[in-house]
């Protein structure tokens, strides 16, 4: 026991525990204020991300072929449902055209140059995942040089799946929806009901259990129905309206009882996805 | 012969901590099949080979500290919770294996009991900064218990190989 607690190592061991609690201080408060880590910090991430390719590479693509042998097997079955979609697809395009050039146009009428509805896409692979699950976070492989800024929204597939929360100069990371940490930013939704109306919340966590997005703060008298489709309402930060997050799954009160609480299905596979589409909204923010 | 060593063992561990993300995104649906986590720690594995197997390795505690670093850096962007706890894991293995004969039993047991000093004290740092709201009761048996099971799947089938490369690049032959 004498070896342990030596007078000398105990300094050390408590110098070590004092700087390593500084530095965990000084990382969050970075995290919270400045949109980028230290340029020391960001180049090392930088280097670690370059050769991480060395391994990244090599094992994502195994995983890609394994997952193409897989669906090679139903993909028959999925073809011949896929068609019949197709058909109703075109109409819905077509549409989709006509309506969005007329917006247009009565846009420019009204003089509304950028409106929260608008933003550009970036398209981004999946570098790795951060094995330290208590964080949630995915490394993708564009950074500042591709125009990615801290908070930008993340979809994956048809739905919402994270936020950026650091970005280096070529890789950064990006929170999932499903983390459960109290400081990570929140996302403001609307769920569309089917009279019409659009009801206000905000993303406030993931339930690991149903795994099911939790949404709160509804007003109660609400009228939520299973099924009602819930998406990005555009409302504070840099997150465009409507991104799909998914669909109202379970609704109850929450624990005070005052307001509705909301369990949502996610639009996207949190655990499976290797391309993601990083948003940037037009109109800025703030 | 010892700088042989100087050289690749720090590149093994730096790999170790690559592959450790590599296969957390390949295994993500199984990793981390809500509630159940599986946190995969190949570097520790290598970290606790390593002061086993090569105990004249020069400055493995530097070392440490510096894969410690990148692995916040890259990983987490918190930096100061694997930057001291992978030298605390390497002084300790260090303490203690002077009363074990390096076999495989003892190796496996004492890389279990420090996995499980990883884990708690990560936990217990994200839970001090409010970077996670799990319970104790949740941690316990959600993370802990598939995490110890993950990584020794991992020690059994890299024991030997990591152990036949470290006293190849160690210089003893056996």
């Amino acid at each position: 026991m004498q070896k342990f607690f030596s007078n000398r190592k105990l300094i050390i061991v408590m110098i070590a525990i004092i700087i390593s609690m500084g530095l965990m201080a000084y990382s969050v408060t970075v995290r919270n204020n400045q949109k980028t880590p230290p340029l020391v910090q960001q180049f090392g991430n930088d280097v670690v991300g370059v050769l991480d390719h060395v391994v990244a590479v090599p094992t994502n693509g195994i995983k890609d072929g394994f997952t193409s042998v897989g669906t090679l097997i139903n993909t028959y079955q999925e073809n011949a449902q896929l068609k019949t979609q197709v058909d109703d697809l075109a109409q819905t395009k077509i549409q989709n055209q006509t309506l969005q050039h007329e917006n247009k146009e009565l846009k420019k009428q009204l003089k509304l140059n950028k409106t929260l509805t608008d933003y550009s896409q970036i398209s981004a692979a999946v570098l790795t995942r951060s094995p330290a699950s208590w964080q949630n976070y995915v490394i993708i492989n564009r950074g500042q040089i591709n125009g990615i800024k801290k908070d930008m929204p993340v979809m994956a597939g048809s739905g919402l799946i994270g936020r950026v929360v650091e970005v280096n100069k070529t890789n950064s990371k990006v929170q999932l929806i499903s983390t459960d940490s109290q400081t990570s930013n929140r996302f403001a939704a609307e769920i569309t009901t089917k009279n019409g109306g659009t009801v206000n919340g905000v993303i406030s966590g993931y339930n690991g259990r149903t795994r099911q997005i939790t949404m709160t703060q509804l007003n109660s008298n609400a009228k939520v129905a299973k099924g009602d489709t819930v998406e990005t309402s555009g409302l504070g930060g840099l997150t465009p309206r409507g991104l799909f997050i998914g669909k109202v799954n379970l609704i109850k009160h929450d624990d005070y009882g005052l307001a509705l609480s909301v369990g949502i299905e996610p639009a996207t596979n949190l655990n499976n996805f290797t391309v993601v589409t990083v948003i940037n909204r037009q109109i800025k923010g703030d | 012969m010892r700088s042989k060593i100087q050289i690749w063992v720090p590149v093994l561990l730096f790999g170790l901590m690559l592959f450790d993300g590599s296969l957390s995104t390949i295994f993500t649906s199984h990793f981390y099949n809500y509630p159940d986590v599986m946190i995969s720690r190949l570097v520790l594995l290598g970290l606790v080979l390593v002061s086993f197997f090569l105990p004249d390795m020069k400055h493995l505690l530097l070392w440490a500290f510096i894969i410690g670093l990148f692995y916040d850096s890259f990983y987490t962007g918190i930096l100061g919770v694997y930057t001291f706890l992978f030298p605390l894991i390497v002084y300790l293995t260090r303490q203690i294996r002077v009363y074990f004969t390096p076999t495989a039993i003892a190796i496996g047991a004492i890389y279990l009991i420090e996995l499980t000093i990883l884990e708690s004290f990560v936990y217990g740092m994200n839970r001090f900064m409010g970077l996670t709201t799990a319970t104790l009761a949740n941690f316990i048996p959600d993370v802990l218990g598939p995490t110890l099971l993950l990584n020794l799947v991992y020690f059994v089938i890299l024991y030997f190989p990591l152990r036949q490369l470290l006293l190849k690049l160690g210089g003893t032959t056996v």
